[in-house]
Formats: structure tokens, sequence, C-alpha cells
């Protein structure tokens, strides 16, 4: 008897929808989103930590799970972008823009919702063009060679053109910073160490979980205390947004979330893109062709709906090549293809034919784990929103040490450490200064693609006559090369918000103001640590000089067009802080830098107990002028060690991260 | 007789915390570094042995991860480990090598003891499966009669693939070396026809072997199961290693090293383990403790004359 697709997919539905299994898969997801939503524990370390688990079970138990913490952990970061800033996973800080001026707007729940219904979405669409579609897909992402990803991350790269109105100079030198900052490290092309000045913990480069946690999470934190108000937004549960906001999609945003999904899967399926390049150019192009592209930023769930649709999309992308050539698109599938291949299963073109109906189950797992995810995320989404109901003092003081400790899990490294601490105090004046970490990390993430595709297509190039052969005259390079070049020139010259309009280059007199100017001063800043790092340059041979130069020289140039421009312009007022915040943020840095400090002495855990009760402790008694009250000072304490030891059974037992031994604990 | 007594008494307690100490190893859990992430090839060294190794020694082992500098960061950390027997680690040769000449690691090959190399792999030149070039004297007639106009890609850069490219090179073939990250690139662009011929390693790719075609391998003879002919014996001097290593900090005490060995020895030959290996795509090779330090002793000089060579070919 002739057994036709759809038969055999039936089959495998009806098999993979027992008991047993539904409990699995609700287990997967909770465990996904959850670790998918700390900042600091990446997707990767929660399948690894998974997947000896699924050797037991029986086969179809182990994909279901395997798939429900894939699809899980791919959305749950879009929780804490959107509730405190902070990215839970690198491929979610586009999410951060949009979602997190709607929670300042009141609007948290429809972002929550937002992020979920369009991740389910993604993944699903992911899926089912896997099934349906793997080998054209595959044929499709073969197209594109080592000059098509250059111009495909320069075209990410272009969103920092359109992203903050009025702000694209700034914008663009974010990104040349970031993208300098990913030269630190290993130089891509020989594999040897660069601008590590001898420093041998640099050799390891920045890692990009760390500068996110820096990025987002201090600089935002440190921000919060200049906020009014007990909480990070106000919120009120109203009951029913869940269906409004579904509702809203369904109606408003049906191109948006096919865009979205289709960016992620076709992106997801070149090995080496992973979520992060597939969310923000689809938050690029879904903002190029709404009529609202305007309120992008200002917090509108599409904001949210695009890139999150992107990045559970590019999940069933990656799954492409492992299962049309059997090679893994990225570490979190070559770990699914370990789990596979346990199960005695070699993936590969040759799945369909010899073990079809397992390929299948495993397909069909990862579909109605991405249904099953739109429950198991609204529970706990439900239950994040009570973070929203702590007391800002705490959430600040709970990030920072939760900061901390994710930052030394990822190497085991305190330099890590050192380097978030570092970059966040940084991040936070550039924030002042409305040079947007969110670009700078932008740079952050496309760096290594860009120089990587730019290197490799200069070697291929050594047999034609010239590099322009390869990167400007063939046919997908040509065309994404025409639209980054106008994504970038538009904005600035064209439309209301163009760069130069507000600025009357006729009157060019110095306000003795700016002087004071905290842009211009760290502008000026970041020009001379570009230049000194020109001077490094020198150093260093062979191609692996040339895309760092680039960059550096366009920090130099673009930060003086800013200087320049800034200078022009009259000087806007923001409001200012008065010495006590500034005395009360200046502390909390400080304490979390003399924590820092305290660790060898101190041990891991005790310094950041110690650091919590202080930090809050300052908040209340002193900067609030609260009265001494033991109710106040039992909640203090509580908090720390309740904390501190969440945190010792989260990382030390079970991701068995082995911390520094001081003194105490 | 009293006197005989106490000195019967104390060889005796000698004898007895002689004779225990040596027996006691192992008495706690061992550590075993590994310097990639978890879940990769490098963990997979210690997961697929980690149950033989509790029952052959009784002691469990503790896995710590310590990432960056490919592969540098966790070595020289484990330099620093006290040498007792209870810290060990995996690594890849040559990794471990390039990475001490290209100071991606604060060591030297002499800060350690190396106690096995379990399996081993083998680096492949291939092409797209139906192309027209079907042999690897086919490929040499075409890359002389253009000389520098034919792409040779290679999986990572200054590792073994890499290697056999520039060894390739250097003996007189015109080709032009384009390294990738990762066999997943490589073989991606292969497929894409970006570039035409790859040097890759046999376990990488061996998912893909349906779309690709061996043209020839890198070893000193030619391996069971593949039909393809040596690069020496077709006259190219091309033999690049590439074997898993079970290493640790140099200065064990003998015979902690000697049960070490003995006991991995013992756990490497047993079937189960052999057939566990293969499943996940590993061929045990096993190779003892001295003939590993000669292997690495010897490919010394000539590492770092290729890595010259890389260095100014960019």
């Amino acid at each position: 008897m002739e057994t036709t697709l759809f038969s055999q997919l039936v089959q495998c539905t009806i098999a993979a929808l027992s008991p047993l299994n539904i409990v699995i898969m609700f287990a997967g997801l909770v465990i996904g989103i959850i670790g998918g939503m700390v900042p600091g524990i990446t997707i990767v370390t929660t399948i690894a930590l998974c997947v000896p688990f699924t050797f037991s079970m029986p086969i179809d138990a182990a994909f279901i799970m395997l798939g429900a913490i894939f699809a899980g952990g791919t959305y749950g970061g879009a929780n804490a972008s959107i509730l405190i800033n902070v990215p839970g996973q690198p491929s979610s800080f586009v999410t951060t823009i949009d979602g997190y001026q709607m929670t300042l707007n009141g609007q948290a729940e429809e972002a929550l919702y937002g992020a979920l219904l369009a991740s389910a979405f993604g993944g699903i669409f992911g899926a089912v063009a896997l099934l349906l579609f793997f080998e054209p897909l595959s044929t499709i992402a073969l197209q594109f060679g080592s000059e098509a990803f250059f111009w495909l991350a320069i075209l990410g790269l272009t969103t920092l053109a359109g992203m903050f109105k009025g702000a694209t100079l700034k914008s663009l030198m974010a990104g040349a910073i970031g993208l300098a900052l990913s030269t630190i490290g290993l130089d891509r092309a020989s594999g040897m160490p660069r601008f590590t000045f001898g420093y041998y913990p640099l050799v390891q480069g920045l890692d990009m979980v760390v500068m996110m946690i820096s990025l987002f999470s201090i600089s935002q934190i440190l921000h919060l205390i200049e906020s009014e108000g007990e909480y990070i937004a106000k919120y009120d549960h109203k009951p029913g947004i869940f269906s409004r906001t579904g509702k809203y999609l369904a109606s408003h945003c049906k191109w948006i979330l096919t865009l979205g999904s289709l960016i992620g899967t076709v992106v997801g399926a070149l090995p080496g893109a992973g979520g992060s390049i597939a969310a923000i150019i689809a938050y690029n192009e879904a903002k190029r062709w709404d009529k609202k592209a305007a309120d992008y930023g200002k917090g509108v769930v599409e904001g949210v709906a695009a890139p999150e649709s992107a990045n559970n999309g590019s999940v069933g992308g990656a799954l492409v090549p492992m299962m049309a050539l059997g090679i893994p698109g990225s570490p979190a599938a070559a770990l699914i293809a370990g789990g596979l291949m346990a199960q005695g299963l070699i993936p590969g073109p040759t799945m369909f034919e010899t073990n079809g109906n397992v390929a299948y189950t495993f397909i069909i797992s990862f579909i109605i784990a991405n249904i099953g995810m739109i429950p198991a995320g609204y529970v706990l989404a439900r239950i994040c929103t009570k973070i929203l109901a702590v007391p800002k003092y705490f959430i600040i003081a709970g990030v920072i040490s939760l900061g901390v400790i994710g930052a030394f899990s990822l190497r085991g490294s305190m330099f890590d450490v050192f380097v978030m601490l570092f970059s966040g105090g940084l991040a936070y004046l550039c924030n002042k200064a409305r040079i947007a970490p969110v670009s700078i990390g932008l740079g952050l993430v496309l760096g290594p693609i860009i120089e990587e595709a730019l290197t490799t297509t200069m070697m291929r190039a050594k047999t034609m006559d010239s590099v322009a052969d390869l990167l400007i005259f063939t046919p997908m390079s040509g065309t994404l090369m025409a639209i980054s070049v106008l994504a970038v020139i538009m904005p600035l010259f064209i439309g209301k918000n163009s760069a130069f309009r507000s600025y009357s280059f006729s009157s060019i007199r110095f306000f003795a103001a700016n002087f004071k100017r905290l842009d211009i001063w760290l502008t000026v800043a970041f020009m001379v640590a570009a230049a000194v790092l020109l001077k490094e340059c020198e150093n260093i041979t062979g191609s692996g000089r040339i895309f760092p130069e680039w960059v550096l020289w366009s920090i130099i140039i673009i930060g003086a067009l800013v200087c320049l421009t800034e200078a022009c312009a009259p000087v806007k007022q923001g409001k200012p802080l008065t010495g006590r915040v500034k005395a009360c943020i200046a502390v909390h840095f400080c304490l979390s830098l003399a924590c820092y400090f305290v660790i060898p002495v101190l041990g891991f855990y005790a310094s950041l107990l110690v650091c919590m009760v202080l930090m809050l402790a300052y908040s209340y008694f002193i900067f609030l002028k609260e009265s001494c009250s033991v109710k106040r000072l039992i909640q203090i304490v509580a908090f720390a060690i309740g904390m501190t030891v969440l945190q010792y059974l989260c990382f030390s037992k079970l991701l068995n991260v082995t911390v520094s031994q001081g003194l105490l604990f | 007789m009293r006197r005989i007594g106490s000195l019967f008494l104390a060889l005796a307690l000698a004898a007895f915390f002689t004779g225990s100490a040596m027996a006691a190893y192992p008495e706690k859990t061992v550590k075993f570094l590994v310097p990639f992430p978890p879940g990769g090839g490098a963990d997979q060294v210690g997961r697929l042995i980690e149950k033989d190794f509790k029952e052959e020694f009784g002691q469990p082992l503790s896995f710590i991860y310590r990432t960056g500098a490919d592969g540098g960061v966790g070595a020289t950390e484990l330099k620093s480990m006290p040498a007792d027997g209870y810290a060990m680690g995996t690594t890849g040769f040559p990794l471990l090598l390039i990475n001490a000449i290209a100071k991606k690691g604060q060591y030297t090959m002499k800060d350690f003891d190396y106690l096995c190399a379990p399996s081993s792999d083998v680096v492949i030149l291939v092409n797209r499966a139906g192309d027209a070039v079907k042999s690897f004297k086919e490929f040499v007639d075409l890359v002389k009669k253009t000389p520098n106009k034919i792409s040779v890609a290679a999986v990572e850069r200054n590792g073994p693939s890499h290697l056999a490219t520039l060894m390739l090179k250097q003996a007189g073939l015109p080709i032009n070396i384009v390294p990738y990250d990762g066999a997943s690139k490589g073989v991606t662009a292969l497929l894409g026809k970006h570039i035409d011929y790859l040097m890759t390693l046999r376990g990488a790719s061996m998912s893909a072997m349906s779309k690709l075609q061996l043209l020839a391998v890198a070893t000193p003879e030619r391996v069971n199961g593949l039909d393809a002919p040596t690069m020496k014996e077709m006259g190219y001097d091309v033999v690049s290693p590439q074997n898993r290593l079970i290493f640790a900090p140099a200065g064990m005490p003998a015979e902690v090293k000697a049960r070490l060995v003995e006991g991995l020895k013992k756990i490497y030959s047993k079937p189960e383990v052999i057939e566990r290996h293969k499943k996940a795509g590993f061929d045990i090779e096993f190779i003892g403790t001295e003939e590993v330090t000669k292997m690495i002793n010897d490919f010394v000089p000539r590492a770092e004359e290729l890595l010259k060579l890389a260095k100014s070919l960019e």
C-alpha cells in the first residue's frame, strides 16, 4: 500500500501526541523559556545540559523535548528584553527597541503576548518550510557565497541609519565603535591575537553575551535610578489583552509576520548567520515597508512581532542545511544533530528515505512544540509581569548581581566581569550622550560576520583580476550593495528627519556651553582611542589589518562630523540631574566595581550578597531618606539571601560553574 | 623482643600506607577540562567514556569548560592545575601545538604529559559529486595547466586541513588557498559552487558524503574503507595528522600516570566503547603515551615552517 506524505504525517502526529510526550513537551518548553530568559544562560548551554537526558528516552519523546527547548529558548529571550530592557538571548536584542518602550508606555502585556504569538508563528512557519521546502530552501541558501554574506551583513548594518531620527550620525558612529570592539581578540584571517597589547585575557576577545549584559543591562539599570517612580513602569493587569493582541496581529500584522518568518527561515538556512542577524534584517525590512514606519521605536507591537517571528523562524531554517546536506548550520543545530545521532539517526539527505518516519516525527514534534509554546508562554509571561510589581531598587540590585555571575559563568573568567562592569558604565554615559548602546550592539554582532566574509572573498578573489569582480560585479553582490547604499543615503538627506536639516552651516559659532557637553567629550574620547588603535594596526601583518583600519578611520571621520554638527546646533537642554541622583548612580556603580575587587578576598557569593545589601541599604536609607525600619531591613536581607541562594542553585549546582573561593563562600 | 615487635609494626604501617597510597588513586573526583563549549566534539571525548571511567577507576569525572582562543585558554588553565592525577583534559593535535606557536595560549608543549590519542580523523580532498574532475591526477593536471587560478578551500585556519593545503603548495602545486571557518561553511561553499575543491576532515563531512567525491587522503598510508590514493603516493608529501589528545599537566607521579594510561587503554579496547564512538562518528585508533609524545616532537619543526608559509601568503 502506498503511503502518501499526508498519511505519513498524520501517523506521526498521532504518535507524537501521547500523554507522556505532552508532559515532556511542556517540561521542555518551561526549561527552554526560563533558560532563554535569563541573560547569561544561552540556548546552547540549556540544550547541552538536557541532551544526555534524552538518550534514555524513547525516540519521539527525545525529539519533542529537544524541539521544545529550542523553540522555548529562542522565544524566552524576549521576556527579559521587554520587561527590563536586557536581551535574554543575543537574538532578542532587537526586541528591546520597541518592546521596552511598550513596557514604559504601560503596555507590557501587549508586548509580551505579541512576542509570544509572533514567535510561535515564526517557529511554525520555519518548521513547515523545513518540511515541505527544504530542498529549494537549501538551493537558495547555497547561492549565498561569501560576497553575498558580506553585503547581507552590511544591509543589516544600514538599520543604523534609520534607527534614531535626528541622531543618524551618532548612530553610525556607535555602529562603527561596535565593529571596532568586535576586532579585539583573534584576527579572523590568520587566527592570531590582535589588539591585545600583550594582555593575555584579551585574546579571548569580548564575548557577545557579556557585551549584551553590559550594554543593555548595566547601562539600563543605572538609567532606571534617574526615572521617577518606585517601579519600572506603570502596569495594571487588564483582562482580555491576550485575545486583543492576538486579533490585532491577525488582522494588521499578517504581512509583517510572514515577512519576518520568511527572512528568518532563509537567513537561518545560511550557515554562520543566526537569529540575531535575521532579527536585525527583519526589523529593518518591516520598518521599510510599513506605513507606520515613523512609529517604530516608540513602542509598537509590529516592532516586536517582526524580529521575534524572524528569530524563531531561523530555528527551522538552521535545520535546513542539516536535513538537506547533513551539515548543521549553527551550534544549537549541531547539538540537536548529536541528539539525533545518539538515537541512531544520521542527519542528511538520506534521512527521509531510510528513516522517513523518524524524520517526519522530528519535524512534527517541532511544530507541536511551537503550538504548545503559546499556553506555556502565556502562563510564564503572566508570572514574569510580577517583576513589574517589584520596587525598582530591588530589581537594580538583583540585575547587577545576576549580571556579574552571568558574565562570569560564560567562560569562567573574572576578566569578563570586569569588562562587563567597565563597558556597562561607559554604555550608560553613551546613553546619556544619545550614542545608543543598541547601535554598538549591532556593530558587535555584525562585525565578525562582515570581516570574515570580506577576508574569505578577498582570498577567493586572488584567482581573479581584482576583488571587485567578486565583491561588486556579481548579480547578488550588486543588488545587495545598491540596496544598502540607498538605505544609508536616504535617511541622511531626504525626508523630514534628515540629519543635516536642523543644523545651520552658515552660522558656525561655537556655543561656549558646548564645552560642557558630554556627547562631544565622549565622541572626542572615542576618536582618540581609535587613533591609538590605528597606530597599533601597524603591528598587524597581513589581511587582518584591513577591516580594523577602515572601521577606525570611520570612527574618526564620523566622529569629526558629529562634533561639528553638534557644536553648531543649539543646545537642547534635557532635565538636569540633581546631585543626589548622580550620587546614587555613582554609588551603585562603585559598589559593583568594589564587588569585583572584593570577590577574590571574600568569595564570589559572599561579595554579591554584601554588595546587594549595601546597594539596597543606600537606596532606601540614604537616597530615599527612609527611616531605618526593621521591616525594610528584613526585606533587604531576605531579598539578598534569596537571590544568592537562587544564583548558587542555578549556576554552581545546575551549570557546574566553579567560582573563585575566598575567605567566605 | 619489644624492639623487633615495634620495628615490625613500623614496617607494617609503612607498607600499609605506601601500599594504600598507590591503591588509593583515584580517591576523589577527577577533573576533566574541556577547552570548547559543551556538546561539541571535544566534549564528546569525555562524555563518551564517562560511564566507563567510573567503572574502571571507581571515581567520576567532573567536567570543567574553559573556552576561548581556539582552545588556548583551556590549555593554559590546565597547565596551572596540580599534576597529581586529578586533573586532565582533552584537546586536539596539532591544535595544541599550533596554539602554542601562535601564542594563543600561554604554555609550551613541555608543560604537559600526553596520556594518549584515542581517536583520529582523516584529512581528505574532495570536490562535488558528478564534477568533471574525477581523480587526484586530473586535479593536479588541471592546476598545472592553470597555475594560481584554482582555489582549494580548508575548513579551519591553521588547523589540519589548512596545513594540508599549505603542504600541497609547498610541494610545488600552484594552488590558491582559501581557509573557511568550519566544515559547515566550507562544504556549503563547495556545494554552492563558490569554490571547487575542499580539503576537509572526514568526520566533520561524513553526513554530506553522498554529495561529495573523494579525490585523495592526507595520510602516510591508504585508509581502510576509503577508496582514494594518498597524496604521498601520488608524489606530494602531504601528511597532515589530526588526533584527539588526552593530556595532563606535566610532572605526575609515575605510578599515577601508569595507572591512568593503563586504565584508559582498557577503556578504549572495550567493544561497546568502540561501537559507541563509531556511532558518534569517531574511529578509535588508540595511540599510547610514548608514541604520542614522539609524534608531537617530530611534528614541531614542520608545523613552525608551515605557519611561516601561511603568514607569507596573506
